[in-house]
C-alpha cells in the first residue's frame, strides 16, 4: 500500500458515521431476510448470509479507507478444524466468514437475541453457549461441536472470550482446544491487528491495512487441551508482537 | 569510539514463528557470529539490544536467557569474538516501559554505558520497531533480510522508510561497513 494520506478526525467521524448505518442497515435487512431462509439447508442459508461480510468488506475499503492484507492460506487443510483467534474487533466476524469455509461461531446465547441481526444468526447453526453455566458450557460445547467438526466444518472459538484491546492479551479459556483433542481435529491459531483500526466499542474506523495471519495447523493427537492451547497462544502472541504497532494504540 | 547495535532474533540467530525459549532453540545464522569477531578485530564493540517479552508472558526466565546469551558468547569465543553487552527489555506490550523497542530506552542505555552518541552508530535490525527505535535515539539504522527482514522490506514505504539501507545478512553489513563502502 502507498503511505497512507492521513484525514483529518472529522473526516474520520463522518466516514464513520456513514460505515455506521451501512453496516446497521444491511444486518438488519440480511438478518431479517435470512430468517426466510429456514426451508433450505444450513449451507445455502450460509451462503446468503454470507453476503452481509462480502458487503460490509467492501463498504469498509470504499467508504472507510481499511483493508486487509491475509496470509498463511496454505495452511488451510481439508475438514473439519477447531480456530482459536485473537478477537479485538466486530471485524473479526466480518473476515472470518470471508477467508475460511464455511464456520460454525460459539457465541453467547444472548447474541441471537437482538433484534433482526440475531435471529438471522441462529439461521447458521452456531454453537450458542449459556455464559453463566461454566463447566456445563464446555459440555455444550463439545457436544454440539463435535458432529460439526466431522462434517467438515469450521468451529471458530475466541479463547479470550471477549474482545480485547490492542496489546492486551487475556487468559486463553481451554473449551476450544478440550473440543479439538476429545474430537481429534487439528487446531488452527489466527493472528491480527484489527483493534488498532477498529476497536472494540470505538464508533471510529481508522484508515489503513489490517494484517491477518493463519497460522500451522497444531496436530492435537496425543496432546493435553492446555498443551495445545499453549502453543496457539504462543504463535499468536509471536505474531502479534510483529504485526501491532502501538503507535495506533490510544489515538 | 567504533560502537555497533545489533538486534538479536532474526540478526544474529534464526528466529521462529515462536518465541526463541531454550539455549537449544538459540541456533546462529550462518555467518552471523564469524561476522561479530571480524568486527571485534576491526575494533568494533559490539552491543545487543532486544526484546525479549517472553520473560513477561511466562515463556522462559531471565536465568535461561542469559543461558542463551552464554551460549552465544561460548560460540563466539570459537573465532576469537565477543558481544560487549546485551541490552535486553523483559516487558510485555501492555506494561508501559521505555525500553521495548520502538521505543529507543535500549540505545539510550547503551549510549551511556559506552559514553558515546549514537548518530554515527549503525543499529542492525530486521523489523520497523528496529529502525523506528534507531531513528528515534538518533542512531542508523539498517535492515538485514534474515528473521523477519523479507516481511519488513514490504513495509518499508508504507512507513515513510524507504530509504533504509538493506542488506542480506549480518555478514553482509559487515563487509560493506569495513570495506568503507558505508
Amino acid at each position: 500500500m502507498p503511505s497512507e494520506r492521513i484525514p483529518s478526525k472529522a473526516e474520520i467521524y463522518i466516514r464513520s458515521s456513514i460505515y455506521w448505518m451501512f453496516m446497521v442497515v444491511t444486518g438488519a435487512f440480511v438478518g431479517f431476510l435470512t430468517v426466510f431462509t429456514f426451508p433450505f439447508h444450513v449451507d445455502g442459508r450460509y451462503k446468503f448470509a454470507r453476503s452481509w461480510a462480502v458487503m460490509n468488506l467492501w463498504a469498509l475499503k470504499v467508504i472507510c479507507n481499511l483493508t486487509y492484507r491475509a496470509e498463511g492460506f496454505e495452511n488451510i487443510p481439508q475438514g473439519g478444524v477447531v480456530v482459536l483467534s485473537k478477537h479485538q474487533s466486530t471485524w473479526d466476524t466480518i473476515i472470518l466468514q470471508i477467508i475460511l469455509p464455511p464456520v460454525r461461531w460459539v457465541l453467547k446465547r444472548e447474541l441471537l437475541r437482538v433484534p433482526f441481526f440475531g435471529w438471522g444468526l441462529a439461521m447458521l447453526k452456531p454453537i450458542a453457549i449459556d455464559r453463566s453455566a461454566g463447566r456445563k458450557a464446555v459440555a455444550q460445547l463439545i457436544e454440539q461441536g463435535k458432529p460439526m467438526l466431522a462434517d467438515g466444518y469450521w468451529v471458530i472459538v475466541f479463547p479470550e472470550g471477549t474482545r480485547t484491546h490492542p496489546g492486551e492479551t487475556k487468559r486463553y479459556k481451554q473449551g476450544g482446544s478440550i473440543l479439538a483433542v476429545e474430537a481429534g481435529f487439528p487446531v488452527i491459531p489466527i493472528a491480527h491487528n484489527a483493534g488498532e483500526f477498529w476497536p472494540r466499542h470505538s464508533f471510529l474506523k481508522w484508515p489503513g491495512c489490517i494484517d491477518l495471519r493463519i497460522g500451522p495447523a497444531i496436530d492435537t493427537s496425543g496432546k493435553s487441551a492446555e498443551e495445545v492451547t499453549s502453543l496457539a497462544k504462543q504463535w499468536i502472541d509471536a505474531q502479534m508482537e510483529e504485526i501491532s504497532d502501538q503507535s495506533r494504540w490510544d489515538r | 569510539m567504533k560502537l555497533i547495535i545489533l538486534d538479536r532474533d532474526g540478526v544474529i540467530n534464526e528466529d521462529s514463528d515462536d518465541y526463541i525459549k531454550s539455549p537449544d532453540e538459540w541456533k546462529p545464522i550462518p555467518g552471523s557470529l564469524d561476522a561479530i569477531s571480524r568486527l571485534n578485530h576491526a575494533g568494533y564493540h559490539v552491543a545487543v539490544a532486544t526484546n525479549q517479552s517472553g520473560i513477561a508472558r511466562g515463556y522462559f526466565d531471565l536465568e535461561t536467557l542469559s543461558e542463551m546469551h552464554n551460549k552465544m558468547n561460548e560460540l563466539l569465543s570459537q573465532s576469537g569474538g565477543q558481544v560487549d553487552a546485551v541490552f535486553f527489555c523483559p516487558h510485555g506490550p501492555k506494561d508501559g516501559c521505555d525500553c521495548r523497542k520502538p521505543m529507543p530506552g535500549l540505545l539510550e542505555e547503551i549510549s551511556v554505558r559506552f559514553q558515546t552518541k549514537l548518530h554515527d552508530v549503525l543499529f542492525v535490525g530486521d523489523t520497523i520497531s528496529d529502525i523506528k527505535a534507531a531513528k528515534a535515539a538518533g542512531a542508523t539504522p539498517v535492515i538485514v533480510k534474515t528473521g523477519k527482514g523479507k516481511r519488513t522490506i514490504e513495509k518499508l514505504a508504507e512507513n515513510g522508510f524507504e530509504g533504509t539501507p538493506v542488506y542480506e545478512d549480518l555478514s553482509d553489513v559487515v563487509n560493506t561497513l569495513l570495506n568503507g563502502a558505508s
